[in-house]
């Protein structure tokens, strides 16, 4: 009998989930020897053309990483997904757009204007930006167009699950793969899979007690001390707001966590939530008999401290958040 | 004039946040009182202030909301004693967020009315349908 | 053995065993264990043998830490008065003419140091002259910019008292405010405005007021609100102390997890809406513990705590509770505990694993402040739930 089919591919993404794939190290020839790796840019020189030769539904797996930026990752969407019975957004690109989807918070015109118009490297005195369509002599070529905005896989494909992470984490991809070489149940559709279901202080060891925040602080101002919660001594730490799954790893190391796995169960907006407990959390000092405005002032000097704030709460989960982006008229 | 005209053009959608005990209360004498009300506000009540989630917010701009309006108990008279600082402070750290999203602030009002100030309600409210009349639309359709 | 009395503000002695106050209850005498002789060792057993009934005097009885569980604490522990040794300048101190409200009516008791009697110490005689200085620390300073709303009865009290006692006697009232609100309150003032034996004379500030001893007796030298200096002769001065929070109200608020206010009271729930709660439910105010008060407003307050307390806590009857409350995800809550820090009521504790937030609806008021502050979505509003008002929305919006 022939192995089930097993796919791999990167839309805009930066290729760390191959790698995190390839972290499965001894246990990726288990992965080979249960499935026939069909189709991987990036270990495997299989064409488009030869996937677009495959039946529909004969790839039994795909691994989708990558966000959605161009018109060709979104035309690969919906032909693996045509191809494929189980499609599985893989990382927080495909899941939630990531770091590309931090574009969401400039318009396209901004962007090619500032990658080739206006910057201090470049030397491009005629201005050329990119067409979608260019007449030549020798023929027409084309680009893929690039979007307004980045989607995530499942804004334009249904998608059967999704895997957090920046990378996902590799035990977490092995329990994932070992279930399918086990050939195990899946959870229902649209399950998050290879994450917790709680928020990564759960799996973070430092000691948490009270949640008051005197002044915050940028990751390269201070050296936090080793053992108590980073985000009360000031750090920005997105563990509260994030899934967990990833086994605390960042506050492991003394740094905060920056949120990759994405927004828990139940919460639709990571950064939402960050405004919302940070709002109860920041601690302006004794604020009786103080008038509004200086108690607002008192705020915004802490707040001062954070000079992105989107950036900071949606550095992965940007596409996949309530506003997706920038509005298109402001 | 122009204002009218503009008006007319453009009905802004706004939802408001209102408190069971204060700005509620201040609707309902708003109400009693027969005082005009911009028919262009949607309410929704929630026990206290300090339950506005800033995800509500969002997901009121998400879904057609061109502006948002939270009113809450004066300082110091919360019901809960201090939902209404919470709410105050969230919709400040919100607002840098929104200016980043491209959302002015005036989409985005915080204002406290009692349980008695039912002209403020009214009033408060058509600022708020004014101010964002004059902005305009909120857009989310990209045009890809 | 003689000590102080503390009770007549120092100004006589009692026994090391004695009774705390006149109509005290239970009315029995205590034994005063630092003051006594057989806490030093001694052998003394003087005031067992002086009392007619046998074994009634237990020198064995000791302190005892007495455990009890309730369904309801009331605090009634007063306030006190502003320690005037930090105001030198007033020149309130042991052996002077110069007392404070509390030391001054203890003066006027028939079981005070005199017997009632109102003389000077200086000269055993009543006093020609008596200034007393109102607001003393009140309406002052961030920590004391309240009223202590009990003193300008008070004083008023003294100076009618006075007048009949020592008929000849004349009284300076030096004041910022007067206040004298309540279908009682005018009264008192507008008797003495008409006596002639009575001087007003308004101060802005503490600053501009100092009493100083002179061979005859005091002088109250102040510069008044318009800004004229003078000074008035006294032969005894009452200072009318704000009246402040005890010294231990924050060791008991932190011992029972109840707020204070800004002045450092006890934080009744709602100024208006609940005046006898406190931040925790089940724990009440009545009195000065609260805010400055007078006694009527006291056993009001402690009225309409009892009538809260006997109308919740029925034998038998189930305590109702709103359902509107918070409630915890068990499973998924990782316990980074910002619910805990926002409830305004203590309803968020630490389950038995300490790793899980966990919410006392007897205590939870429902407002859902921790509902929108948790960060993980782990926290459900019970009646308010994120699916309820993001469906109300989308049909509002649609």
């Amino acid at each position: 009998m022939d192995k089930p089919k097993l796919a791999m591919y990167w839309a805009s993404g930066c290729g760390g989930c191959e790698v995190a794939l390839v972290n499965l190290h001894e246990r990726l020839l288990d992965v080979a020897a249960a499935f026939d790796f069909v189709f991987c840019p990036c270990l495997l020189d299989t064409k488009y053309q030869d996937v677009e030769a495959m039946a529909d539904g004969s790839i039994a797996v795909t691994l989708f990483n990558g966000a959605i930026r161009s018109s060709e990752n979104e035309e690969l969407a919906h032909l693996l997904r045509r191809k494929s019975q189980t499609l599985i957004a893989f990382g927080s690109c495909a899941k939630a757009g990531c770091i590309p989807a931090l574009s969401n918070l400039h318009s396209r015109d901004d962007h090619f204007h500032s990658i080739y118009r206006d910057n201090p490297t470049l030397d491009n005195p005629t201005g050329i930006v990119p067409q979608i369509i260019t007449e030549r002599p020798e023929g027409t070529l084309t680009l893929p167009v690039f979007f307004e905005r980045v989607k995530t896989l499942a804004q334009v494909v249904t998608v059967d699950y999704l895997v957090p992470g920046c990378p996902p984490e590799p035990h977490q991809i092995w329990t994932i793969v070992d279930h399918l070489i086990q050939g195990r149940p899946l959870p229902p559709v649209g399950s998050v899979l290879g994450g917790g279901r709680s928020s990564v202080c759960n799996e973070c060891d430092r000691i948490k007690q009270d949640k008051q925040i005197k002044q915050l602080y940028r990751n390269y101002e201070v050296v936090p001390e080793a053992e108590i919660c980073l985000l009360e001594q000031g750090l920005v730490c997105m563990g509260i707001a994030t899934r967990d799954g990833c086994g605390a790893l960042c506050p492991k190391v003394n740094m905060p966590c920056t949120g990759c796995y994405g927004t828990p169960e139940g919460v639709l907006d990571q950064g939402a939530k960050m405004v919302s407990a940070l709002g109860s959390m920041l601690d302006l000092g004794d604020t009786h008999g103080l008038s509004e405005a200086v108690i607002a002032q008192r705020l915004d000097e802490q707040l001062d401290a954070l000079p992105d704030l989107a950036g900071t709460f949606y550095k992965y989960s940007l596409a996949d958040s309530i506003l997706g982006g920038r509005r298109a008229n402001g | 004039m122009i204002r009218q005209q503009a008006a007319t053009a453009f009905e802004p959608k706004i939802l408001a946040f209102l408190c069971n005990w204060c700005s509620y209360a201040g609707a309902d004498k708003a109400g009693v009182a027969q005082l005009s009300c911009p028919p262009q506000v949607r309410t929704i009540k929630v026990m206290c202030s300090g339950r506005i989630d800033p995800q509500f917010i969002l997901e009121a701009y998400r879904q057609g909301a061109d502006g948002v309006v939270i009113l809450a108990c004066h300082p110091g008279d919360c019901h809960y004693k201090e939902g209404n600082v919470h709410a105050a402070r969230r919709q400040r750290i919100l607002l840098r967020l929104l200016a980043q999203f491209g959302i002015e602030a005036a989409r985005c009002r915080m204002d406290y009315v009692s349980a008695g100030e039912g002209e403020k309600f009214a009033r408060v409210l058509t600022e708020v349908v004014e101010a964002v009349s004059m902005l305009g639309p909120l857009q989310w359709n990209t045009t890809d | 053995m003689a000590v102080k009395n503390g009770c007549n503000a120092d100004l006589d002695e009692r026994k090391a065993i004695f009774f705390p106050f006149a109509g005290a209850l239970p009315n029995l005498p205590v034994i005063d264990g630092a003051a006594c002789l057989r806490s030093q060792g001694g052998e003394c057993q003087l005031c067992r043998e002086a009392c007619p009934v046998e074994e009634a005097v237990l020198f064995a009885e000791q302190e005892q830490v007495i455990e009890k569980t309730v369904g309801a604490i009331v605090v009634a522990v007063g306030a006190q008065l502003l320690d005037c040794a930090t105001l030198p300048a007033l020149g309130e101190r042991p052996g002077a003419d110069v007392y404070t409200s509390y030391a001054f009516e203890r003066l006027l008791a028939q079981s005070g140091p005199t017997g009632g009697e109102v003389v000077t110490l200086r000269t055993g005689k009543p006093p020609a002259a008596v200034a007393i200085l109102h607001c003393v620390g009140s309406l002052e300073g961030a920590q004391c910019d309240y009223c202590s709303e009990v003193c300008c009865q008070n004083a008023f009290k003294f100076n009618h008292l006075i007048r009949k006692k020592v008929p000849g006697a004349v009284i300076h009232h030096l004041y910022k405010e007067l206040v004298m609100p309540g279908k009682d309150g005018f009264a008192l003032y507008r008797a003495i405005r008409d006596d002639p034996a009575s001087h007003f004379i308004r101060y802005p500030s503490l600053d501009v007021l100092r009493v100083e001893e002179r061979e005859e007796g005091y002088a109250v030298a102040y510069t008044d609100a318009s800004g004229v200096a003078g000074e008035v002769t006294a032969d005894l001065v009452i200072l009318c102390p704000a009246l402040v929070p005890t010294t231990d109200t924050a060791t008991l608020a932190t011992l029972l997890e109840v707020q204070r206010d800004r002045l450092g009271f006890f934080a009744e729930q709602h100024n208006r809406l609940a005046p006898v709660q406190s931040t925790v439910r089940g724990i009440y105010l009545a009195g000065t513990c609260q805010s400055p008060m007078d006694l009527q407003k006291a056993m009001g307050q402690g009225m309409a705590v009892a009538g809260h307390i006997l109308s919740e806590l029925v034998l038998g009857e189930r305590i109702e509770i709103e359902p509107v409350t918070a409630e915890v995800d068990a499973e998924r809550c990782a316990g980074c505990w910002v619910c805990l820090q926002v409830c305004p009521y203590k309803a968020i504790h630490r389950d038995e694993s300490g790793r899980r937030a966990c919410v006392n609806a007897l205590l939870c008021a429902g407002c859902g402040i921790c509902v929108a502050a948790c960060p993980a979505g782990v926290m459900r509003g019970n009646h308010f739930t994120n699916e309820a008002i993001l469906a109300e929305m989308a049909g509002v919006l649609a």
